[in-house]
């Protein structure tokens, strides 16, 4: 009796093991050495650079990106910026947690919630938000001096709007991620290169002309169908500007307030043409079941050759150059319109994301130098001859080892824009001779990328080349639309509001739901006058109300 | 002269010490965390925790107010309901006819066959069952060979309920033979002598002493699946679905993943889930009365 006492009360000691278990990590807040040189400064254009005194840490976190090709011995906590931060700034930097990247989001809230946040981290648009509201994240606009980069300043004038949306009162309370540029917002219509050839036909201006090709191909190659779709609708979408629709972006409407654009009447036109084109037969039967996957398969396979993608679609199609051969690429074309005139391309907000730095770090300047760093050497290294050529590819691992640092890693609109899409154009007229010095190492990380694709008549260096070195690449195309000023700006320039985030993407999934039944021929096109009145009776209105009070005209 | 009291402790008070460490668990994880309940009433916000501002019913208003919710309670049901069924009918019937094989070892061959896809995950079986089930798929094409024309088993949304809930009694009625073929084979086979003397057949025999008996486990394994009434398989809908069956095929929980989850937006989770919750509570009650009051059967 008194044995098995003894036994249950060891038992009821273990009790603690249950708890321990999952746990164990530890996260401080900013902490040790203070920033020496905090008002120091060296001279020239390097002024930013100056190395602490004493070793400063700085906290961050993390999430993996498996596709990184890391140097032997290396991983995300510990590799050639780490060491780099360290030779060049006296900083150690400190990862208290790496997530995948599917959990990122939730493991910062549950850091959020617990109050136990790094020095630098990176944020969602409705996080950042919240956090300053809740006066966690420190007030950056008297560190900028000091401690940003001129190229980060570049950058930041790059994307007025986008840098606009990180300011509070005045006030920079981050530094947004940034995009690539609008230009790169713009989507594309990828027509297959041989079959083109073969049917003679020019490039399509109108939809009309579109129709012509998708017969073409369809009659050359028995078997196949006329234009790829999936259950998303994304390819809908994607073909606003053919009916000058703006889908999914926030623009003004006829009386002034700040509408939705996938339940404007162009949308309507849009769905028509499609719920035609499924009855015509030149989507597949089955498009509302399969994914993107399917289509891009479907392009290998030779079964279409007509399809609405991003800039970067080479990257995805690069799997039909292999199967089908070198000629068989898919090559961009501007989307032609009902009319046949130029259309207007609908851009969205070029931001997803905010590197913010803790309140209560002690150590800002450090992390605001962090940031420039990798400015520097993604885009200023070698131009000052500092590094080397072969020392900033240990940093950029072929493009994908860049974006190791992300708590850190502003993207580049400044360098990645229309700048480096010339230089490319003028590359790719030029029998692929570099004529202009690159201005950034990226560029020339860029052009060895795609250089497999000339040199060796490799498919590896596909995805890059059709981006930018083809004589009518995807970013050239897009860089004349810019140029030309036929785009509009999404009204939401930041966060969406509370009161519509609430609703998650529920109210776009009820516009794909209805719009797939429109085009399947299940409900007719009137039905669409239905849907838009659900879809403001879900909280649609509550959402436009919301969106007119944060980012409409009266402030 | 100890007390009963005393007596008790020590009799059973070794017992309840081992269970101890298992209970203050389950109140440290399942219980404690009940306050987070109050999510649902308020506008959550992580950077403000638990002192984010109340808002009452607000999100309980919110999401009944949004048709796309109010059916998918509807199809949940629907969907649940059916899979309870075949989730027995089906398992009770095989293992009946799995009783009647003579041979062990073809016996048990069968019996791990059925049971192993129940431990594949559906994020594999959907791909299986994506190309099975597609135009030009294996399916169709027995369709095509009898004189039919194609079918669209994922994208109509009549069908959709009807294939979920076929893969997935298929997926997991292995599970449910081997509990039901080891109550058959618990039934004292003197009754099987005894009524072979009456001159009982097979089927005579079958229907009035196998099911009889088998009963209590039926009933034991339906109470235990009423509880889930309200979960109609996230994991397999989510997989396997698209916009266009949303009308018959979105449950509560693939609703509430695109609600809540997708964005962070916890507050509206919660609010599901509590109804989730309270709906449950009154139907597992329910099936507990019912147990106790049909089958004779009561779980305490």
């Amino acid at each position: 009796m008194k044995r098995l006492l003894i036994l249950a009360a060891l038992l009821v000691a273990l009790v603690p093991l249950a708890f321990a278990s999952g746990g164990g990590e530890t996260s401080a807040t900013g902490t040790s050495a203070t920033a020496g040189d905090f008002g120091k400064r060296i001279g020239g254009a390097n002024y930013w650079m100056a190395k602490f005194d004493q070793p400063v840490t700085l906290h961050v976190v993390n999430f993996e990106r498996p596709q990184t090709p890391f140097l032997p011995g290396d991983g995300t906590t510990k590799n050639e910026w780490t060491r780099g931060i360290k030779e060049f700034l006296n900083i150690d930097i400190v990862t208290d947690w790496v997530s995948d990247s599917a959990g990122y989001t939730a493991k910062l809230n549950l850091a959020i919630a617990s109050k136990e946040l790094p020095d630098v981290f990176r944020c969602d648009p409705i996080q950042f938000t919240q956090l300053v509201e809740a006066g966690m994240v420190a007030d950056l606009t008297d560190y900028q001096a000091n401690n940003l980069s001129g190229m980060v300043f570049k950058i930041m004038e790059a994307a007025p709007v986008v840098t606009a949306s990180a300011k509070f009162n005045g006030r920079l309370m981050g530094l947004p991620t940034y995009g690539y540029g609008d230009l790169w917002q713009i989507y594309d219509l990828w027509i297959r290169n041989d079959w083109m050839k073969q049917s003679g036909l020019p490039a399509p201006k109108s939809i009309a002309d579109l129709e012509k090709i998708m017969d073409s191909f369809m009659k050359a190659n028995p078997g196949s169908y006329g234009m790829g779709a999936e259950k998303t609708l994304n390819e809908v979408f994607k073909s606003g500007a053919a009916f000058n629709a703006k889908p999914r972006i926030w623009v003004d409407g006829p009386d002034g307030s700040i509408v939705y654009g996938s339940v404007q009447p162009e949308m309507k036109a849009a769905i028509a043409k499609w719920a035609e084109w499924y009855k015509k037969g030149y989507l597949r039967k089955d498009f509302m079941a399969i994914d993107q996957r399917a289509i891009v398969g479907d392009i290998a396979a030779g079964k279409v050759g007509v399809h609405f993608m991003e800039n970067w679609a080479g990257w995805v199609y690069v799997d039909a150059v292999k199967a089908l051969g070198m000629d068989a690429f898919m090559a961009p074309y501007e989307i032609p319109t009902e009319s046949g005139k130029p259309g207007i391309f609908p851009i969205g907000f070029d931001n997803g994301a905010y590197l913010v730095v803790n309140k209560n770090s002690k150590v800002i300047p450090a992390a605001l130098k962090s940031i420039s760093f990798v400015s520097w050497v993604c885009m200023e290294a070698t131009s000052q001859g500092i590094l080397t050529d072969a020392q900033v590819d240990r940093y950029l691992l072929k493009g994908e080892g860049r974006h190791t640092m992300i708590p850190i890693e502003l993207n580049d609109p400044y360098g990645n824009g229309p700048a480096m899409v010339e230089w490319a154009h003028k590359v790719g007229l030029n029998n692929y001779q570099i004529t202009e010095p690159a201005m950034t190492s990226e560029w020339k990380a860029q052009y060895d990328q795609a250089a497999p694709w000339w040199r060796d008549k490799s498919p590896t260096g596909y995805g890059r080349w059709i981006q930018q070195y083809y004589p009518q690449s995807s970013g050239w195309q897009n860089l004349q639309v810019i140029k030309q000023g036929r785009y509009v700006a999404t009204r939401l320039t930041g966060a969406m509001p509370a009161e519509g985030a609430a609703y998650g993407s529920t109210l776009d999934e009820l516009l794909v739901e209805g719009f797939t039944k429109i085009i399947v021929g299940e409900q007719p096109l009137s039905y669409f006058d239905t849907l838009v009145a659900q879809w403001k009776s879900s909280g649609g209105d509550v959402t436009t109300k919301a969106v007119n009070r944060a980012y409409g005209k009266k402030k | 002269m100890p007390s009963r009291l005393q007596k008790t402790l020590s009799r059973e008070g070794p017992y309840y010490a081992l269970i101890l460490p298992a209970v203050i668990v389950v109140f440290v994880f399942h219980y404690v965390p009940l306050y987070g309940v109050v999510i649902a009433f308020q506008r959550f916000n992580v950077a403000r925790g638990f002192s984010s501002p109340w808002v009452g019913f607000a999100n309980f208003q919110q999401i009944f107010s949004q048709v796309q919710f109010l059916r998918t309670i509807g199809n949940t049901v629907f969907i649940a309901v059916l899979k309870i069924i075949g989730g027995i009918l089906v398992p009770v019937t095989f293992s009946l006819l799995l009783n009647e094989i003579g041979n062990v070892l073809v016996k048990r061959f069968f019996q791990t066959l059925v049971y192993l896809p129940y431990f594949l995950s559906w994020v594999i079986l959907a791909g299986v069952f994506i190309d099975m089930l597609s135009l030009s798929g294996i399916v169709n094409k027995a369709v095509v060979f009898a004189g039919g024309k194609p079918i669209q088993f994922l994208a109509d949304p009549t069908l959709f309920p009807w294939v979920m809930v076929v893969t997935d009694v298929w997926k997991g009625f292995g599970f449910g033979t081997v509990v039901y073929l080891a109550a058959i084979t618990s039934i004292d086979p003197g009754l099987y002598e005894a009524s072979l003397v009456d001159g009982a057949g097979r089927w005579m025999q079958t229907r009035r002493i196998t099911i009889p008996l088998l009963a209590p486990t039926v009933v034991l394994m339906t109470v235990l699946s009423l509880g889930n009434v309200l979960n109609a398989g996230f994991d397999q809908i989510y997989n396997l679905y698209s916009p266009i069956v949303y009308s018959r095929g979105d449950i509560i929980d693939t609703f509430v993943y695109r609600l809540g989850i997708v964005q962070a937006q916890y507050s509206v989770g919660a609010a599901v889930g509590l109804f989730k919750s309270a709906v449950s509570a009154v139907l597992i009650s329910l099936s507990l009365f019912l147990a106790d009051r049909f089958a004779g059967y009561w779980v305490f």
